[in-house]
Parts: structure tokens; sequence; C-alpha cells
């Protein structure tokens, strides 16, 4: 009788029915979910932050890195690592970023560059 | 029936991530709570902040009524300049000098038995006895506001003269009677230093009482929070640059106080030099160490205490001060922007 098989039965058909509509909804949730475009890059240097700049300041700017210093280009709203004196090339290699939460990291150096949105810029108070 | 005595795995898998997907669910229909602000002008001479997160208006409403009318009574209380001199605040106590005895309200007693411990304390750096050197700026101030072509500082002689009444040894306290007493009647009591701190503590605690759980006040720079913001980031307070506009930087602030104090405020000028309003005692003139002092402990009194004393003492002195007091920790910008943080204030 036992043929080592399982056999499907019908609370089964609907737990798996569930399931698949289930993993269905995160993904397109996950699909339509808005990418917020940031305001402004923080850089932090060994987990201080050292620099904020606007996203729409467009320019070159340098940052002081523990044994060497990165080149940070923000242009049309986009932030890059065009320069740096470290021996990999990771940070240059991450490419642009404009989307809040997105980064770049330069490890010899300790550098975060990270994208912020004006939510997130936000204090509650600034005190006098 | 072996076979269905056994749990089939699929149907584990299946229980567990239906319980997970329920999980979710039930976060995602929890209610959410609003933001809500209400400020007002008229309290301690300076700018009242209340930011709150709750369920509905109604709620922030009954909030904002319980903290304002806390602050609109403890102001009345300990305002020395403009307070009831026929009362039971400090006014009254002033006006009293030297005559008798006041009987004063209770949280005037706690806010005096306070004032002899921040002298003790600060070894008199902070004295709230000294009222009447702060008074001389206040009235040099006030002129200068007028007339400001003819601002002048107040006199040496006239300094020196009122750094004569001082002591808190002066000021008599019977706890028993709740009464106060001023022994001398040069004495002038001024809690500008320590009042905002005392004062945010006593609401805070009043706001936690009633249930409140995201909650910041910020008393013209004297800044309490409970818990964080609703959704669970902590609360961040600005420090502003000293130097020129904007910001310095931003600290994440959960149940803790952060108070500042800095040599931009409450100042007057003559020809090319400007005068703030912090008052370092040993030389009656303003203190001139540090461009900004912040501290941040669980305390607001002791943050209140803290900030002034150190933006008074030279570094060295200040750490050993700070090291006295559990979970406290200072930013400090010097005259020439350098800013230095003590352990434990966030990275």
């Amino acid at each position: 009788m036992n043929t080592g098989r399982y056999q499907l039965t019908v609370l089964d058909i609907f737990v798996v029915g569930f399931l698949g509509l289930a993993a269905l909804a995160i993904l397109v949730g996950i699909l339509l979910w808005p990418q917020q475009q940031g305001t402004a890059v923080q850089v932090y240097v060994q987990g201080e932050l050292v620099h904020v700049w606007s996203l729409d300041a467009d320019g070159e700017y340098r940052i002081e890195g523990v044994g060497g210093t990165n080149t940070l280009t923000i242009a049309e709203g986009q932030a890059r690592m065009t320069e740096a004196d470290c021996k990999d090339a990771v940070c240059r290699g991450t490419g642009s970023i404009s989307q809040a939460g997105e980064q770049i990291i330069c490890l010899p150096h300790q550098v975060q560059v990270r994208v912020v949105s004006a939510e997130q810029q936000k204090v509650d108070v600034i005190l006098p | 029936m072996m076979k269905n005595n056994t749990m089939r795995p699929i149907r584990i898998c299946a229980a567990v991530l239906v319980v997970c997907i329920l999980m979710f669910s039930a976060v995602g229909c929890a209610p959410t709570a609003e933001r809500y602000e209400a400020t007002r002008l008229d309290l301690f001479d300076t700018v009242t902040t209340l930011i709150a997160y709750t369920q509905s208006e109604e709620e922030f409403n009954a909030l904002r009524q319980l903290v304002f009318e806390e602050l609109v009574r403890l102001d009345a209380l300990f305002d020395v300049y403009d307070g009831d001199p026929e009362g039971c605040g400090l006014a009254a106590v002033n006006a009293q000098a030297g005559v008798r005895a006041v009987e004063v309200d209770p949280d005037v007693l706690a806010l005096v038995l306070w004032a002899k411990e921040a002298e003790a304390l600060t070894q008199g750096v902070l004295d709230a006895s000294a009222g009447r050197v702060c008074l001389l700026w206040q009235q040099a101030r006030e002129a200068a506001k007028v007339d400001p072509d003819h601002a002048e500082v107040p006199s040496e002689a006239a300094l020196q003269e009122a750094l004569q009444h001082r002591g808190m040894d002066h000021v008599q306290v019977d706890t028993a009677a709740c009464t106060v007493y001023l022994d001398d009647p040069n004495i002038w009591l001024d809690v500008g230093a320590l009042a905002k701190g005392f004062t945010a503590d006593r609401v805070m605690a009043k706001i936690k009482e009633a249930g409140f759980e995201h909650v910041m006040l910020n008393l013209g720079g004297n800044v309490i929070t409970a818990g964080q913001r609703a959704d669970g980031s902590a609360w961040q307070v600005g420090l502003r640059d000293p130097q020129r506009d904007g910001l310095l930087m931003a600290v994440p602030a959960s149940d803790v106080s952060v108070v500042t104090s800095g040599g931009y405020e409450r100042r007057m000028t003559v020809g090319d030099k400007t005068y703030h309003h912090i008052i370092d005692l040993s030389t009656g003139m303003p203190a001139e160490r540090w461009a900004q002092v912040t501290v941040m402990a669980p305390c607001s009194a002791e943050a209140d205490l803290l900030t002034t004393t150190l933006f008074i003492l030279d570094e060295a002195e200040g750490r050993k001060l700070l090291a006295e007091f559990e979970d406290a920790s200072a930013c400090y910008v010097g005259l020439d922007g350098t800013i230095m943080k003590t352990e434990g204030w966030p990275r």
C-alpha cells in the first residue's frame, strides 16, 4: 500500500496555491516600490560624518580618507568616485549613485559615500 | 496507517511560511501614528516646541494640554524677572531678601535644593545666588536694545560689588515648613542656568506617567526625548554651526536629553566687541573659552548644569567634572572651530 510517495491532498494544493499568490504579491510589491531620488550625499570617514554635499551642486569634491584621497564627482544629480589613489579601484568601479540608500565604499581609505533623501536628512530640532 | 501520523515535510514548511506571512501582514495592519507639532513663544523667555507621534489628533491635544499647563505653572514659579513678587515662587523669595522667609511651592523648594547641589558639584562655577551679576548684564543688554549706539558693558566697580554678594549658604531652606529665606538683602537668585533642565525632567516624568511614548520637547535649546520616532528611528537633534550658517552635525537622541550652550545667544555689541550671556563668576565677564558646548545625558537637569559649566571651565577641569556624571558626554566646539567629542558621544 505504502508506495513511499506522497499523495497530494486538497489541503496541499490550497497551501501551494496560497504560497504562489503570496510570492507573486511580494514580487509585484518590490517591482512597484518607488525608488526615492536622493537629495544629498553623506561622506563618512572611519564611520564619522565629515561632509554633506547636495546632489544639485555639480563639481569635483576631495575626500581625505585614511592614508589617501578620493575624488567624488557630482553631476546631473548623480555622484561617482572618479579618482582614488589606492591599489584597488573598487570604488571607481561602483559607478554612479543617486537613489536614497545607495552607496560607494572605499575600504582602503575607510570612506563611505551614502545617498540620503530629504526625509532622512531632516532633523527634528535644531539647537539654538 | 503510519502515513497519517507523520507530518510531511512539505506541510511543516508550509505551516512555517504561513505563520511568517501572517506575522508580516499583522505588522502591516498596525495603526500608524501621526506626527504632530506645537510651538509656544511665551514660556521661559524662549521658543518651546513639542513634537510627538500619537494615534490621533485628540490624543496629541491631550498631551499638548498636559505639557503646556505644567510649563506655564513652572515658568510662573521660576521667573525671577516677571514672576509674582507676592506669590509662592522665586520672584517672591527675591523680593523678601533680607526681610523674611517665604513659603514656596514644593517645586520651587526642589529647584532651590538642586541649585545648592549644583553650586557644590561645580565648586561655585554655577552659583544661582550670583543673580546680581546676571542682572547687571541683563540691564546692560536691555539698555543696548533701546539705544544700541550708546551700549555699555557694566562697570568694573559695579560687577565687583555684585560679586561680593553671593554664595548658596545665604539661601536658607526649611524643608519641613517649605520656606526659602535669603539672609542677605543684596542676594538675588537667578536660576537661568538650571531651571530649564529641571523643568524638562519634571514635564517628561508627567509625559511618561500619562503613557506617551514618542515625544520630543525642546525648551529653547534644552531638548529631552521619550523613546524614538514612531518608526523606531532615533530622534535627530541638529547642532548649529557656531561659526557659520547651517548645521554642524545631527545627533541621534533617544530617551536622552541634549543641551547646548553657545556664545551666540542674548548678546550685546559694544563698539566692535560682542558680549554674550554666560558669565564666568571668577571675572564677572562672559566666558570666552569655547564657541559651543553640547552635553548629552539621561537627566536634563544634569545636562543643563554641565553644558553651562563646561562652557566656562577649561578642558581638563571640564573633563574632570564630566567624569563624575554617569552616561554624560560632551561635544566641544573651540573658538577656532575644532570639534572635540568626549567618550560616549554618539559616533
